[in-house]
């Protein structure tokens, strides 16, 4: 969020989904910005991710329990269509094709007051090596924003950690585990704070990481690791546009998108 | 020619077409043919750096000896052809039904993604084809005007569009029409209405995919053209003229029927292009708007499920609309050809 433009319309910072909205109306209605928000709305995978952080937010869950049968289709996915809408409708016209950069572009141009983005771009946004230095000053990164009745914040946590291959002889596996390790010492974390977010020892949080680290404190969940998630992630990018473009109804979006998951994850073999 | 040294002739060729056409189309189709095993699940607890969670996971030994009983998955036979994802009928049924006018059914369909694609891929492919050979024949008419010394440059300057690598043309024009660039804010003063946005409509997206189409093909009709022009021979344009016939009747009635050939030509060469249309819609971002069976196989590889059986029916099945669209074209060739003395 932009504190420069929160303060000139004379609004706190925004901690839930309803914070958001009214914070983006009073900028529109102030005449400060026509289209306050940006997001990673691009249709396909990106809107679908948009969906998935806003729906765990709802406190929802994308299957019945213990099985691949989808379970969008219930309240938790129509609060999670109409917030979409309701976000959407305070952005740019061209949101359907808004990807990562294109958002951290417009926000760099100092033409968006609150984003919902992903944490990974704070540290580029900060560098300020193509943003004016006043957008840089203006920069705050926050929580993802709760949804009223819920406690987690409506985003998904995404890490990176070390595999090593079953079939790796033990001298290469310990040699690589020794490499890995010799990576994380507390030293080297704490010489590379501002490159990433560590999860380890010697990390000390620096203004780029101060969005993720209060999500992840706040019990955001991590992205859902379930095998036919991905099936599920591709039903969702094919088929949100038409419900933001008004074409189909959020009932009938989400009975689509049900459709299209349960006829590929048959294919896939997850579901008889 | 006699039939033996034709057959050593052609040999060549025929290897090269089974190798590289033959088989993989009859192994994308063999594929098409089947869906992925059962995948064996169970439930595990795994902890990660935000705590430990039941999970479901695929067990991969038990799913690896599935796969290896059978390699290619399980034999589905025509199931991957009538899903939901391809032909659609019984959701087509249902849609149906449950609509309340024919519009309302249309745009029930138009969930459905081979039906989606299918009504942008032939729009597209009976848009554009018409039109480049329009646009093309009229440069190429204007070119073949020009004073000498001008034509050099100009052919050069006309080829341009075909030679940008279709990606970069369209993220180009992409960059253009957005409405903090040059076509997309000259567009919005132009109208007068800070909201109008190319990329947001999808009417406007069609039409822009559509320019963009004409736009990158129209060298090629124009090139083959111009060529076909340089060989209309005098005689006839000086009779025609001694007749009195205008530039217009000119061109109707010689050089048009002379460069009719080609025409058939760059026909067949655009319904095919055409119908395989792809980048514009990656490079543009289009896919809330319009989608193509090509990018709908694209989009069935990629993401961490492949889906294979999937892409494959919707290859084999372009491959079919490639047929249909070509039939017409080759008969009437043909038929000329048959006519012309055997």
């Amino acid at each position: 969020m932009s504190c420069f433009i929160l303060e000139q319309a004379g609004i706190d910072a925004p901690e839930t989904l309803a914070d958001v909205l009214a914070a983006a109306e009073t900028i529109r209605d102030a005449g400060i910005m026509q289209h306050p928000v940006a997001m990673v709305s691009g249709a396909g995978w990106n809107l679908a991710q948009e969906f998935v952080n806003l729906y765990l937010g709802h406190g929802g869950s994308f299957f019945e329990p213990g099985s691949a049968a989808p379970a969008i289709n219930n309240d938790a996915g129509l609060a999670t269509l109409e917030a979409l809408k309701a976000l959407t409708s305070f952005s740019n016209p061209d949101y359907l094709t808004f990807d990562s950069n294109s958002i951290q572009a417009l926000w760099e141009a100092g033409e968006v007051a609150l984003m919902l983005h992903w944490g990974s771009r704070g540290a580029g946004i900060l560098s300020g090596d193509n943003a004016a230095p006043e957008i840089v000053e203006a920069t705050v990164l926050a929580a993802a924003p709760t949804v009223e009745g819920q406690s987690r914040p409506a985003t998904t946590l995404w890490w990176d950690g070390f595999t090593i291959a079953a079939n790796t002889s033990d001298a290469d596996a310990e040699a690589s585990f020794l490499a890995m390790l010799n990576g994380i010492t507390p030293e080297r974390v704490a010489a590379n704070s501002e490159l990433a977010v560590w999860l380890g020892e010697g990390y000390q949080p620096t203004p780029a990481s101060a969005g993720v680290i209060a999500s992840a404190e706040g019990g955001a969940a991590p992205y859902p690791m379930t095998p036919y998630m991905g099936l599920m992630h591709t039903a969702l990018g094919d088929n949100l546009a038409g419900f933001l473009q008004g074409t189909a109804s959020a009932e009938e979006t989400l009975e689509t998108i049900e459709a299209a998951y349960v006829t590929a994850a048959r294919a896939q073999g997850f579901l008889n | 020619m006699k039939h033996r040294t034709f057959f050593w002739f052609i040999l060549p060729s025929l290897i090269a077409m089974i190798l590289f056409i033959a088989l993989p189309v009859g192994s994308v189709f063999v594929q098409s043919l089947h869906v992925e095993h059962e995948q064996v699940l169970r439930t595990v607890e795994n902890c990660g750096p935000f705590g430990c969670t039941e999970e479901t996971v695929i067990d991969r030994a038990a799913t690896e000896e599935l796969r290896a009983a059978q390699p290619l998955g399980r034999f589905a036979g025509l199931s991957n052809y009538t899903d939901r994802n391809h032909l659609a009928f019984s959701e087509l049924g249902v849609m149906w039904e449950r609509s309340d006018s024919f519009a309302d059914f249309t745009r029930r369909a138009m969930t459905l993604p081979f039906w989606r694609a299918m009504a942008f891929t032939l729009t597209f492919t009976f848009v554009v084809t018409p039109l480049v050979l329009l646009l093309g024949l009229a440069i190429a008419l204007g070119v073949n005007a020009l004073p000498r010394a001008f034509r050099g440059p100009t052919i050069f300057v006309s080829l341009l569009p075909m030679i940008v690598t279709p990606l970069i043309g369209s993220l180009i024009l992409f960059w253009m029409v957005d409405s903090r660039g040059v076509l997309g804010a000259a567009l919005q003063t132009l109208m007068n209405d800070p909201n109008l946005s190319l990329k947001a409509s999808p009417t406007l997206t069609w039409i822009m995919l559509m320019v963009y189409g004409v736009w990158s093909s129209a060298p090629f009709a124009f090139i083959v053209f111009y060529a076909g022009l340089q060989t209309v021979p005098e005689e006839p344009l000086e009779a025609a003229m001694i007749d009195g016939a205008s530039r217009w009747q000119r061109i109707r009635y010689v050089v048009i029927p002379h460069l009719m050939p080609l025409a058939v030509f760059i026909t067949l060469m655009q319904l095919m292009d055409n119908f395989r249309v792809f980048e514009p819609i990656v490079g543009f971002q289009a896919q809330a708007n319009a989608t193509s069976l090509s990018y709908n196989i694209f989009n069935y590889l990629r993401g961490d499920a492949a889906q294979f059986g999937a892409a494959a029916t919707t290859s084999m099945l372009t491959i079919l609309g490639v047929v249909v669209l070509l039939t017409p074209v080759l008969m009437r060739t043909w038929r000329d050809f048959n006519r012309k003395g055997h």
